[in-house]
């Protein structure tokens, strides 16, 4: 409690009033209050046997900004943090998973924007209809929803998804893309991603997406062993095209405590080469069985919400959570397209939108 | 077993062989469980997800393609026959109908030389194995304090690749001679070769830390700058972070840094039960700036495990901007107080200065950190009018720079050689 106590002093010569954050990092072990003066609005005046006088905050209103800041809603806070306590968990597409937010709505209404977020940080996903249909476009409504900055990956800031002759990633070519979440050999995978629809004028190529929250807590509840390898078995994974190399070896599940945090799952780049040498056969048998077990609910028709998705929809996923993935289409024949653009943003900068005072 | 080896032997003619010439040899068999090839026991799902003919590996992606919708690995599935064995690659039928090859060796399975032996003698550097880093104290060795030249690195694709090995085993790495007319884009993507992509944040791309009065950060301040991980508010802490320092007068200001991996492989010695309690407790962190509009908060322990070998993977952490108060609302006194006493050992270790490297930076000089790994800070300086202290700093994905030391050069097309099976 000492240490405590000294360590949230609020007091100007304390605590930056201008970056809100302490100005000294010293080593308070062997500090002691001497005298307590008293409760003034949201601070109680201290001394300590240093001889410093100051103020310890007793209230979130106290301890953050050096006055009465407004704080975000425990709600958000706490969906911002990834609690599976405020996240809904969905093995169907109900009503409330697949609800549309319209652009100008959200794009208008700050409070409406952060009611999006949060709805996109209870269910893994949410679709927004009627944004702007040109290309390059979502980099124009991310700048309007200040959801900024994006992240710089491999692709680009904006990653172009159309029919490639000669596909040097599975995205841009014309068949089917079986659940997947995104670059899970980068070291830090990207937690969310923007997924807009330029055109989509094409037969076939339905994009659907799954839950694999819920499938892995079915999991944890019915075959408890199968989720202990899901959790402690790392997976290798390596992205090996023209010009660049990526690999990294990660449990497919992966906790915060108690609550499942990231689920990493591609399968069309695991290396299995590499899993040959980390493991002996009798462990992999066992996790091979763990993971068809995951890959038989993520693959299950009835757990997956499935839209052929219209220009001008935009749909914000969370990669960490909800596995995406595409029906063939067919290409050539009369003409038109199907084009799509993804952006894709760090936790943090979605988080900072909705729990930011204006 | 050996009557379906025969019986996929005499197939071989029909089927598989192509009038090519077939060994017959003990390197491949197929058992209950899969097949052991080359002494390895593989698992019939293993051998069709590692099948690498054209329709299973796309030849330009490396990646898998047209995966059923269910099934997508195939479950089920088991390898039947054993066809042609060349030095790479031996081919396979399996129950599915599927007719293909999987690879013996890395250059099978990766592509040729020298894809192959980077692969094999290069994963372990990338994926940080403490086994390929060297730990270090204060200048001790000296070769991590090594200072390299900027025209050597840049001469050649191996020399850069080279500079960042070294970075990736003492966390950091120096170059003095850095022309100062180049920008940071400049310097890393065009001069070292490494992916345009830097990790964008709430500061700039390329952030110029000079002094500022009322600073929103305390970066921009001219007090002490303890030792620090930088951005530990964020969800995932940006990994690799370069500095140029472009113009260093003041009086004061040296730079300093710390590994804490030797910090924590120390206590694992010495107070084990210290390190359980960094590695289990996480702390919350905080960062409001007023008037900026940045509210970002997250929770991380100090110190983060690698689950296959027990490796030192990642290491958070920054005094100032550790959310004391919520972390007084997550636990109860007990656990705190069980935080507290832990975490003070190891900072004590973190701010001796005997092991720390320090060195007052110049203009021109470049330093490449791990912020997973070591500890940066500055002394106090004095400003005064005339007087600069200016440094640019940027942030990277690891994976970009990892793949500056892994792939073939820009251009350079490397195709499996399953056309030569």
């Amino acid at each position: 409690a000492v240490v405590s106590t000294q360590s949230t002093g609020r007091c100007s010569d304390c605590f930056g009033g201008t970056s809100n954050q302490p100005l000294h990092t010293n080593d308070y072990t062997n500090i002691k209050i001497s005298h307590v003066e008293g409760i003034k609005d949201h601070f109680l005046s201290v001394s300590w046997d240093d001889g410093h006088s100051g103020i310890v905050p007793i209230s979130e209103t106290g301890a953050y900004g050096n006055g009465y800041k407004r704080t975000p809603s425990s709600r958000y806070y706490d969906l911002s943090l990834r609690k599976n306590a405020v996240q809904t968990f969905w093995d169907t597409p109900t009503n409330e998973v697949i609800k549309r937010f319209e652009y100008s709505d959200v794009a208008d209404d700050s409070d409406k924007l952060k009611e999006f977020l949060a709805h996109f940080m209870q269910y893994g996903l949410a679709f927004l209809f009627n944004t702007p249909q040109e290309p390059d476009d979502l980099l124009k409504i991310l700048y309007n929803l200040k959801i900024t900055p994006y992240w710089d990956n491999m692709f680009g800031i904006l990653s172009k998804v159309s029919f490639q002759r000669d596909p040097t990633n599975q995205a841009f070519n014309n068949q089917r893309l079986a659940a997947h979440t995104d670059m899970p050999y980068y070291t830090q995978t990207p937690s969310a991603y923007f997924f807009h629809c330029v055109a989509n004028e094409l037969d076939g190529g339905e994009s659907f997406w799954s839950d694999t929250f819920s499938a892995v807590k079915h999991i944890r509840d019915t075959e408890p062993d199968k989720y202990d390898l899901l959790t402690t078995i790392l997976v290798p994974f390596r992205q090996y095209p023209k010009e660049w190399h990526m690999a990294g070896r990660y449990p497919t599940v992966e906790l915060m405590g108690d609550d499942i945090y990231r689920v990493r799952d591609c399968c069309f780049v695991i290396d299995t080469y590499q899993f040959l040498r980390d493991y002996d056969a009798e462990t992999r048998e066992r996790w091979w069985q763990a993971y068809r077990t995951l890959r038989l609910l993520m693959e299950d028709p009835a757990r997956t919400v499935q839209q052929k998705l219209g220009a001008g929809d935009l749909v914000l996923i969370d990669n960490w959570r909800v596995q995406h993935g595409r029906n063939a289409f067919s290409v050539g024949g009369a003409g038109g397209r199907r084009a799509m653009e993804v952006a894709y943003i760090e936790w943090s900068h979605v988080q900072n939108r909705l729990l930011k005072m204006e | 077993m050996l009557g379906r080896l025969g019986a996929s032997l005499n197939a071989l003619s029909t089927r598989f062989s192509k009038n090519l010439q077939v060994r017959t040899n003990s390197t491949a068999q197929l058992t209950e469980s899969g097949m052991l090839l080359d002494g390895r026991q593989l698992l019939h799902v293993e051998t069709r997800n590692m099948c690498r003919c054209e329709k299973c590996l796309g030849k330009h992606s490396h990646t898998r393609p047209n995966l059923p919708f269910q099934g997508s690995n195939f479950p089920d599935v088991r390898a039947e026959e054993i066809g042609r064995v060349s030095d790479n690659f031996v081919s396979v039928r399996w129950s599915d109908g599927h007719e293909g090859l999987i690879a013996r060796t890395f250059r099978g399975d990766y592509g040729p030389e020298p894809l192959a032996s980077r692969v094999e003698n290069l994963t372990d550097i990338i994926r940080r194995r403490n086994s390929e880093q060297i730990f270090w104290t204060g200048s001790n060795p000296e070769e991590q304090t090594k200072f390299w030249d900027w025209n050597w690195v840049v001469e050649s694709s191996d020399n850069t690749r080279e500079f960042l090995i070294h970075y990736i085993r003492y966390g950091i790495g120096f170059i003095k001679n850095i022309p100062t007319d180049l920008s940071m884009e400049e310097i890393l993507h065009d001069k070292m070769g490494i992916v345009r992509a830097l990790r964008k944040t709430v500061f700039p791309d390329v952030d110029i830390v000079r002094y500022k009065n009322n600073p929103t950060n305390s970066g921009y301040g001219s007090g002490v700058l303890p030792g620090h991980i930088d951005l530990c508010y964020y969800n995932q802490l940006p990994h690799v972070q370069y500095f140029i320092s472009l113009e260093n007068t003041v009086d004061g200001g040296e730079s300093f840094w710390v590994d804490a991996f030797s910090v924590i492989k120390e206590m694992q010695e010495t107070v084990p039960e210290y390190v359980e309690v960094l590695s289990r407790i996480p702390v919350p962190y905080r960062y409001t700036p007023p008037g900026t509009g940045t509210f970002q908060t997250t929770i991380h322990p100090i110190v983060n495990f690698e689950k296959l070998h027990g490796d030192i993977y990642q290491v958070i952490e920054n005094p100032w901007n550790s959310d004391i108060p919520m972390f007084t609302r997550m636990y109860p006194e007990e656990t705190r107080s069980t935080w507290w006493e832990a975490y003070l050992h190891y900072r004590g270790l973190i701010e001796d200065p005997a092991r720390w490297y320090e060195r007052k930076l110049l203009g021109g000089e470049f330093v490449v950190l791990d912020n997973w790994r070591v500890y940066h800070g500055r002394k106090e300086f004095t400003w005064k009018e005339g007087q600069e202290r200016v440094v640019a700093t940027s942030y990277m994905d690891w994976n970009h720079m990892a793949s500056r030391i892994m792939s073939t050069e820009v251009g350079d097309h490397v195709f499996l050689e399953i056309d030569q099976h």
